[in-house]
């Protein structure tokens, strides 16, 4: 019951504009998360979006991916056979503070996004030389 | 899943989301809303197909792939798409963590609705989309038929 009261006091003309934006669906795009030593790769299918519509942000330890996908097709269109949904790509993975976020590196290749992120100097792995004990 | 706004416009959302991270990490997150169900193998790429101002259009999603990778051959009314989808560039020694993308060879069929023109069939790729446009046959659009009355009929 509070619940709902809270709710109502938050809405306003940006939330009014979100839930616009939000009626379109939005999708999760699968990715590959390799860890390469001293980064690590990310790779993730955002197949039909532009270079310059895909936003990465790294805050508090979470990777932030979002694509802007525009409709291909008119909306009223009749599929024979429809499988799949066009819209926004949205993912947040959990890395943790382990990669220097300057040091980010984003290309997209054929609809596939790919990620380099360097670990931190202390995130590295370190070989710790073991002494024999006379 | 669905934009993150429906996620934290609820407090009990956000907990929520913040269990699953702890506990799904890099585990492959069932829950959530997935862009298809996964299809079996012989069902990717997933497609699109509808008409449009006497073509038939069929959209299928393959990022991850180059043109000279794909096979696209038509016979009568079934379109066969078949290909590769190799992991390039991935460095020796990486260490996968999370696989979600894993499709390396794909071969469909795909039943065409309607005759096509198999001479007028036109494919483009591009970020990871194929586009295939294929103008119908004439005697596949569709024609008026007129209604012939019978003589002697009231």
């Amino acid at each position: 019951m509070s619940n709902r009261q809270v709710e109502v006091k938050r809405t306003g003309a940006a939330q009014a504009e979100r839930e616009r934006a939000a009626t379109r669906w939005s999708y999760r795009p699968r990715i590959d998360v390799y860890d390469v030593n001293d980064e690590l790769l990310i790779l993730a299918d955002v197949p039909g979006a532009h270079p310059e519509k895909i936003d990465v942000q790294f805050e508090d330890g979470v990777l932030r991916i979002h694509a802007h996908v525009e409709p291909r097709q008119p909306v009223a269109t009749s599929f024979t056979d429809h499988e799949y949904g066009v819209g926004d790509f949205d993912r947040e993975i959990e890395i943790g503070n382990i990669i220097d976020p300057e040091k980010i590196e984003a290309e997209t290749t054929h609809g596939v996004l790919r990620l380099r992120l360097p670990k931190t100097a202390a995130a590295r792995p370190r070989r710790i030389p073991v002494k024999a004990k006379k | 899943m669905r934009s993150r706004f429906l996620l934290q416009s609820s407090p009990l959302m956000t907990l929520r989301q913040e269990v699953d991270r702890l506990f799904h990490q890099f585990q492959p997150d069932l829950q959530s809303f997935q862009r298809c169900a996964h299809l079996p193998s012989h069902r990717y790429p997933p497609i699109n197909l509808w008409e449009d101002n006497g073509n038939l259009c069929l959209e299928a999603e393959l990022p991850g792939v180059s043109e000279d990778q794909i096979d696209l051959t038509v016979s009568g009314n079934e379109l066969v798409l078949k290909g590769s989808r190799p992991e390039v560039n991935v460095p020796e020694g990486a260490a996968p963590l999370l696989t979600e993308r894993r499709v390396p060879e794909f071969s469909r069929i795909i039943h065409l609705p309607c005759e096509i023109d198999h001479d007028k069939i036109e494919a483009a790729f591009e970020n990871g989309i194929l586009t295939i446009t294929m103008p119908k046959a004439t005697a596949a659009r569709s024609r008026q038929i007129k209604v012939r009355p019978v003589a002697g009929a009231v």
